[in-house]
């Protein structure tokens, strides 16, 4: 069978991306950004609207109703708020620093979009190491946000960016340990082998435990409920963007979910198929799926309560860890050993596999027994 | 914990969460327009008057903390300022005086009290819209005090004191005639002949004196031995009253020897629903209807009743279709209860008889067949703020309904019904134009009043039209125009009377609905000797001055909740921040200083103008932010 | 063309951010310096072909070791005003002109053989194969994951408490 394949050629034939589509290099260039920027900005409007309509029905409310239709127009109320607010910088922080960590923050998010497929061919750059391009970039972001909160001479931005720092590290070992798995059945970083590679079974359930880790890991690294401790209102009133007003504040803001979208489309690509699904159009098929995922996000926003900070080093490091690499040699045995087994039995194999890894690994793990400080 | 049980508890919270995304939102759904500002605005100053403090202990009871301390003298006089309620009064009855006699044992001189305003002071016991209780300084605190129960107390127990102390003025020779014997035409007709001497003959079209008072109101509000007694008063000072006589016009009647006329026709004319099948014979009019019954004509109705409007009349229509026999009533009306313009009393009558409200609804057409009618209805949804104040209702498209009926009965308002013969110039629905002030007409010698000027109004306010009128007449026919009456003796300085005492009103006794339906008798018991006693003694006394000894607010206490500056019925308590309190206190010392001048060397300033010292609000800051946080 | 006016680009940015991570005062500015000299060789390896050494160039430099290094130096003081106590400077010196003078002698002196052959379409592979294959460097990468896990378990020896 073709999908447990160690061939790193078997899915050349699928990337159908012809090399000039849909012009020269620059026509190309310039087309994809300007889509990109478009896709992040727009996104991240209807993200915010969504999220907030969302997160209220989840709480029994309405949510923004009053600008527009169903306060479609809301974000864009908020943001001519932002805009036309005072620019603020702290009198003794950094203002170098002050005034490039929003950009350092944001670039980097938005740079994940080029190696992102749309569609088959669709996008910026289809790079050999694509995955690992996407984990070596994300790390960028948080060199950003450390600025942010170093330059606002305040101790709660600083703490929590030291807090986004560590859990940064600590779950990006888990995250690129899940992604391992998927790269070794598909044979390939490329993000367009990798969704070639599940036209017949997408990665999450050839791999749920790597989904489960990668998801969880994802909510960290964006820092999302119930990892939400860079911001935790309670603790450090608003985290390492406290200092921030007006514009700098909206592109913190925009990077966070820029962020989410990265995370929702990188899921959406390497664990549920990417654009590829019957009837309707690829691209609507890689929306639907972003849109599912992001809506997932708010549920268990809506839900979980935010974790404390040694709770959440000891997930990464005493549970996530483990499990990631179990996981590994469990696909690395199964890509080996049995390259040519049916891949149903694969993923009833791999349900089982999670079910017991999880439930057996809990058994030990104990939450907040000690005392980490960070 | 294990994680185990982590698991657990996120997976009921994960599917908790998903339930909560198919219930319907709850949500406060406040209306689109803006709203009325409250005075309670919260700052960081809060500053007392010397001058406008009554020592009415309104603040200090109003305070959830009990934070403001008060010491009074303990004489009190009265005030300059009358109180929340007798200022509400159309008439202006002394209401406080009233309640302090009432409470010091004697109705019959609280009676007294009424007489020297109104000559109905029974029928208002029975059926007073009373503005007054929605003044009430009481009702800041917890519920307004019961004024109409105690008037009605007072003429239960009336010995009819007043009557020796009154006295008829002698005749002054010259005659005045008097168009419809509601409540504004013998208002008017008592004080012209009692007070200043002319004689007064009413008209009166129907065989029944008393207006909308005999026809309009039904029997079981207004008991009709009450009405004929009051009337009986009226006849007693020397007005007479020509029943079944219509008059063509007040100018002949000014060429039949009278000196002036004064048309108070009363607004008896339906308002038409305007929608197709209304001239069906089975469609009645509110006021005909309710006028036909209380003439005693019988009327049959059928077992289902439809009533349109939400009005008094509505309310009695209804009241009275069930005692008919009607068996099934609804109300039809187009907002929601809380815009109903009927008065709360009645439409918690109502409901208790029995009567089905349908709310948001308003007809469309009437379709009649043989045996039924039908009754097209649309629902409605409340839109913007209107002039009066209440949310428009819109229509809402493709929602039509019927409702099979035997009756309906439109109450949606009524008009006045000025003949072309009166030759008197009528505005906006058919209302007689008058001088606001002095109600005169287009012709010199004709007044008109009640609600033939109004439109359809209370009983108290037409009361307070026919004193006016009565006024204007006597001024016009050469008199004093001074229409006021002693019948008590003032009150001297008073002592503080027990109280205020806290706690809600005593309950009223109503006889059981199921006896209320099967006749027109009285549906509301009088209170006994104690329980007006303990009303009385739950009033305020707003109108009794007394010297303010001690004013002060414990600053620890205070949350600057606003509540006592919301509750103060004399505006004697600011709230705001310190900057308005500074140039305040600019203008002062400016002042101050410049009074420490020689006469002679004094020049006009700015601030020496005594007009603009009148307009400075002479205050005592109680809480100084600075300073009590130095301290 | 255009490839040369990249490289130059990169190569002066690489020179100038390391000579303010030496110069600059402000210790957490230099660290963003040493960040920005990082992300400019990364750029020169995407340049040379090498798109797996220019990833792996970020993730751990940029993505792990600077990050680890402001951790570091959010924890010290005096992050503004850089070490003031620090009297080492003319011998610092010395041993840095040294050793520049000693590398750029070897580089210079070495005949480099320069290979003519077009770049490997996926280095990843070739990189792998060289790596974990058969006649590969398997023996050095394990010896080095070994030299990690002991640093590992002496740093968590060290911090332990007792």
């Amino acid at each position: 069978m073709a999908i447990l394949s160690t061939n790193p050629n078997s899915f050349s034939q699928l990337a159908v991306l012809p090399p000039d589509w849909p012009g020269n290099f620059w026509l190309h260039w310039v087309v994809f950004t300007v889509i990109i920027l478009a896709f992040v900005l727009n996104t991240a409007l209807i993200f915010i609207w969504l999220e907030r309509r969302a997160l209220g029905r989840f709480q029994v409310r309405l949510g923004p109703n009053r600008v527009g239709p169903f306060g479609l127009l809301q974000p864009i109320a908020d943001v001519l708020k932002l805009l036309t607010k005072e620019d603020m910088i702290p009198a003794k922080g950094d203002k170098l620093v002050f005034w490039l960590a929003p950009l350092v923050a944001f670039v980097p998010v938005l740079m994940i979009f080029a190696v992102i497929p749309f569609q088959s061919g669709a996008l910026l750059a289809d790079l050999n190491i694509g995955i690992l391009y996407v984990v070596a970039i994300s790390s960028v972001a948080a060199v950003g946000v450390f600025m942010a909160g170093w330059a606002s001479n305040n101790k709660y931005s600083l703490i929590g960016a030291m807090r986004d720092v560590a859990m940064l590290i600590s779950y990006e070992i888990p995250i690129v340990l899940s992604i391992v798995g998927v790269v070794l059945i598909t044979g390939s970083l490329s993000l367009t082998e990798i969704v070639g590679a599940q036209r017949d079974i997408p990665f999450i359930l050839l791999q749920p435990l790597g989904f489960l880790i990668f998801f969880i890991g994802s909510l960290a690294e964006s820092n999302r409920t119930p990892f939400d401790l860079v911001e935790a209102d309670s603790e450090l009133v608003a985290g390492y963007h406290i200092e921030y007003s007006g514009m700098k504040f909206a592109t913190l803001f925009l990077a966070e979910y820029a962020e989410v979208i990265a995370m929702s489309a990188l899921m959406t690509t390497l664990f549920l198929g990417g654009w590829q699904g019957p009837l309707l159009p690829p691209i609507i098929w890689f929306l639907i799926k972003v849109f599912a995922v992001f809506l997932f996000i708010v549920w268990i926003r809506s839900t979980i309560p935010r974790m404390r900070i040694d709770q959440v080093m000891a997930f990464a490091w005493k549970f996530l860890l483990p499990l990631a690499l179990i996981n590994l040699l469990i696909t690395s045995l199964q890509v080996v050993f049995w390259p040519e087994a049916s891949p149903w039995l694969i993923v009833f194999l791999n349900l089982v596999a999670m079910v017991v890894l999880v439930l057996s690994w809990s058994r030990f793990f104990r939450l907040g027994g000690e005392r980490i400080e960070v | 914990m294990r994680f185990e049980h982590y698991g657990n508890g996120i997976a009921k919270g994960m599917a908790l969460t998903l339930k909560h995304l198919f219930r319907k939102p709850i949500t406060t759904q406040y209306p689109e327009e803006k709203l009325t500002v409250s005075r309670r605005i919260r700052g960081n100053v809060l500053a007392w008057s010397q001058e406008k403090c009554i020592g009415c202990y309104t603040c200090a009871q109003s305070c959830p903390h009990g934070c403001i301390d008060i010491m009074t003298s303990e004489k009190g006089t009265k005030g300059l300022v009358p109180a929340p309620c007798s200022q509400s009064c159309p008439a202006h009855v002394d209401v406080p005086r009233y309640i302090r006699l009432i409470t010091a044992g004697k109705p019959s001189e609280a009676v007294a009290v009424n007489r020297e305003k109104i000559p109905f002071p029974s029928v208002c016991a029975y059926i007073c819209a009373h503005p007054c209780e929605a003044a009430c300084s009481r009702g800041q605190i917890d519920e307004p005090i019961a004024i109409r129960m105690l008037k009605r107390f007072a003429v239960d127990n009336d010995s009819g004191l007043w009557r020796k102390r009154s006295k008829i003025a002698s005749p002054s020779g010259k005659r005045v005639a008097i168009i419809g014997s509601g409540p504004a035409g013998l208002t008017a007709a008592y004080y012209l002949t009692k007070l200043s001497g002319h004689l007064v003959t009413v008209f009166e079209a129907l065989p029944e004196p008393g207006g909308m008072m005999r026809v309009g109101i039904p029997s079981y509000r207004l008991p009709r031995d009450i009405l004929k007694a009051e009337i009986k008063e009226i006849e007693n000072v020397g007005v007479k009253i020509e029943i079944n006589t219509k008059v063509d016009s007040p100018q002949s009647l000014l060429g039949q020897g009278f000196s002036a006329v004064f048309v108070a026709t009363g607004a008896h004319q339906t308002t038409e629903i305007g929608v197709a099948g209304e001239d069906d014979p089975r469609v009645l009019g509110g006021t005909d209807f309710l006028r036909e019954v209380n003439l005693g004509k019988k009327i049959e109705l059928g077992n289902r009743v439809a009533v349109i409007g939400g009005g008094n009349t509505a309310m009695d229509s209804a009241r009275t279709a069930l005692r008919l026999g009607a068996k099934e009533v609804t109300i039809v009306y187009r907002r929601t209860r809380a815009e109903m313009p009927a008065s709360s009393e009645e439409i918690e009558a109502a409901t208790e008889e029995g009567v089905k409200f349908l709310f948001l609804t308003a007809p469309s057409q009437i379709t009649s067949s043989d045996r039924e009618l039908e009754l097209e209805c649309l629902r409605m949804k409340l839109g913007a703020e209107d002039l009066s104040g209440r949310r428009r209702p819109e229509p809402i498209a493709g929602s039509e309904f019927t409702i099979s009926l035997d009756n309906i009965i439109s109450a949606i308002g009524q008009r006045p019904l000025v003949p072309a013969s009166f030759n008197l110039a009528t505005g906006q629905g058919d209302k007689i134009q008058v001088a606001p002030d002095t109600l005169v007409t287009n012709n010199k010698a004709i007044f008109a009043g009640g609600d033939a000027i109004s439109g359809p109004a209370t009983v108290i306010e037409a009361i307070a039209a026919g004193r006016q009128a009565a006024i204007s007449i006597d001024k016009y026919l050469g008199g004093s125009g001074i229409i006021d009456e002693t019948l008590t003796p003032p009150e001297q300085i008073l002592d503080r009377l027990g109280g205020p005492i806290e706690g809600w009103r005593p309950k009223i006794d109503a006889i059981p609905h199921e006896k209320r339906l099967s006749s027109f008798s009285e549906t509301e018991l009088g209170w006994s000797k104690q329980s007006a006693s303990e009303e009385t003694q739950r009033c305020l006394r707003c109108d009794i001055t007394y010297e303010v000894e001690k004013y002060q607010l414990r600053g620890g206490q205070c949350i600057y909740c606003g509540l006592c500056v919301e509750a103060c019925p004399f505006d004697a308590l600011f709230m705001g921040y310190s900057y308005e309190r500074a140039s305040y206190r600019l203008h002062e010392q400016l002042l101050s200083k410049e009074e420490l001048l020689l006469p002679d060397k004094r020049q006009a300033s700015g601030y020496a103008h005594p007009e603009v010292e009148e307009t400075l609000p002479k205050q005592t800051l109680l809480i100084d932010r600075r300073e009590y946080f130095t301290r | 063309m255009a490839l040369e006016i990249a490289f130059w680009v990169l190569a002066i940015v690489a020179i100038a951010a390391a000579l303010a991570v030496v110069t600059l005062r402000n210790v957490f500015r230099a660290a963003l310096s040493l960040i920005l000299c990082f992300l400019a060789v990364a750029g020169i390896f995407i340049i040379l072909s090498a798109d797996f050494l220019a990833a792996v160039q970020i993730l751990i430099y940029v993505g792990a070791i600077s990050v680890l290094i402001i951790l570091a130096i959010m924890l010290t003081r005096e992050v503004e005003r850089g070490s003031l106590s620090n009297k080492l400077v003319v011998p610092v010196l010395i041993s840095a002109v040294l050793f520049f003078g000693t590398v750029t002698f070897a580089m210079l002196k070495t005949s480099w053989s320069l290979v003519s052959l077009p770049p490997a379409e996926a280095t990843t592979v070739a990189l792998a194969s060289k790596l974990f294959g058969e006649d590969g460097f398997i023996l050095t990468v394990e010896i080095a994951a070994i030299l990690l896990l002991a640093t590992i378990i002496g740093a968590i020896t060290i911090v332990r408490e007792k």
